[in-house]
């Protein structure tokens, strides 16, 4: 019986795999193999699909720093991309640039709750916003543009005492940054406790 | 002239495969995998208001995280204190099941004030606990300052 040439078929362009030779018997004749791409293609496609949906998050917002481990909380609302504060056990960290040290940051240093290093960043900060978004004329707007203006993200390292972080909030507050956003790590709600 | 000849249709699917394998490992490297949150509070300096006709004062709920454990305060109510657990850990499920038997509404101002030396862990899982408990007006404050206005 006679081998016959399989006939056209998706995968068939990959010829030169497909065609080995066979056998110890140094036959010329040449067994037709092919590699079906198919379920390859159906893979590719369920695994596009599924990370495009699973994933499509509005981007990474937070940019996480690597010493710092987050809370873990079940609420929590949308975060949402305002100035962001990181405080590492190593040093107050303000949209990227370093700030001061974490170690010096207590009441017996500022006893006036008022991290000066602190409040000059953010005072400017909050200055080019007001200068770069002015206030709009309508209520409405104008009012919206208030709550903005306010609001700003705290990333802390889950083991860093509270006393920095009042500091921290309290200097914020002052310089007009007083809708404080704790960063958090979401637990899944089937974890929740029964209430 | 009639061709006998089928012309071959072949699907070239290298191209194919390429992209996909390009677009998985994109999909895959621009994945975000940890789902973040944010719990607000509101520290807003309040001016003191002109004095306007006597009206009931609203009822301060505060709730003080130290060493030992929760002390929820509510108005004229006695201190509720809930301890820590065997191993050091906090109660949150104790705090957020007696902040429900007190039937707040959910604009009630929650005064949170945990003491200096408490991790900041320890500060979020009792504002989850508020906010598992349907109270979401949230407040930090120091724990003295707290403690003094309660006289305590």
């Amino acid at each position: 019986m006679s081998i016959k040439k399989p006939s056209s078929r998706v995968g068939y362009s990959v010829r030169k795999m497909r065609s080995i030779r066979v056998g110890s018997n140094k036959s010329k004749r040449n067994q037709l193999f092919s590699l079906n791409l198919v379920p390859m293609i159906d893979m590719f496609v369920i695994l596009v699909v599924f990370l495009l949906i699973t994933f499509s998050a509005t981007g990474e917002i937070l940019l996480q720093q690597a010493d710092i481990e987050l809370p873990k909380a079940y609420s929590g609302r949308e975060l949402e991309r305002y100035p962001m504060i990181a405080i590492s056990a190593k040093d107050v960290v303000f949209e990227g640039a370093e700030v001061i040290r974490t170690a010096s940051v207590t009441e017996q240093n500022f006893p006036d709750l008022k991290v000066p290093e602190l409040s000059k960043v953010l005072k400017t900060a909050h200055d080019a916003y007001q200068s770069n978004h002015p206030m709009p004329n309508d209520p409405e707007k104008a009012k919206k543009w208030l709550e903005e203006s306010k609001q700003i993200i705290i990333q802390a390292d889950e083991n860093i005492d509270f006393e920095v972080i009042r500091l921290v909030i309290t200097t914020a507050a002052i310089e007009g940054y007083s809708a404080i956003n704790f960063a958090t790590l979401k637990k899944a709600r089937d974890s929740a406790p029964a209430s | 002239m009639s061709a006998k000849k089928n012309p071959v249709v072949d699907l070239n699917l290298v191209p194919m495969i390429d992209l996909f394998i390009v677009c998985v490992t994109f999909l895959l490297m621009t994945a975000v995998w940890t789902q973040t949150g944010r719990i607000q509070v509101d520290q807003s300096v309040q001016k003191p208001q002109p004095k306007q006709e006597q009206t009931e004062p609203p009822k301060r709920l505060t709730i003080m995280v130290d060493a030992k454990g929760y002390m929820v305060k509510y108005a004229e109510n006695q201190p509720y204190s809930i301890a820590k657990a065997g191993d050091g850990s906090y109660m949150p499920d104790k705090l957020g099941e007696h902040l429900k038997e007190l039937e707040l509404s959910k604009d009630q101002k929650v005064i949170v004030a945990p003491d200096d030396r408490i991790p900041y862990k320890d500060m979020i899982t009792a504002m989850d606990a508020c906010m598992m408990a349907g109270l979401e007006n949230l407040v930090v404050a120091d724990i003295e300052a707290a403690k003094n206005e309660m006289g305590m």
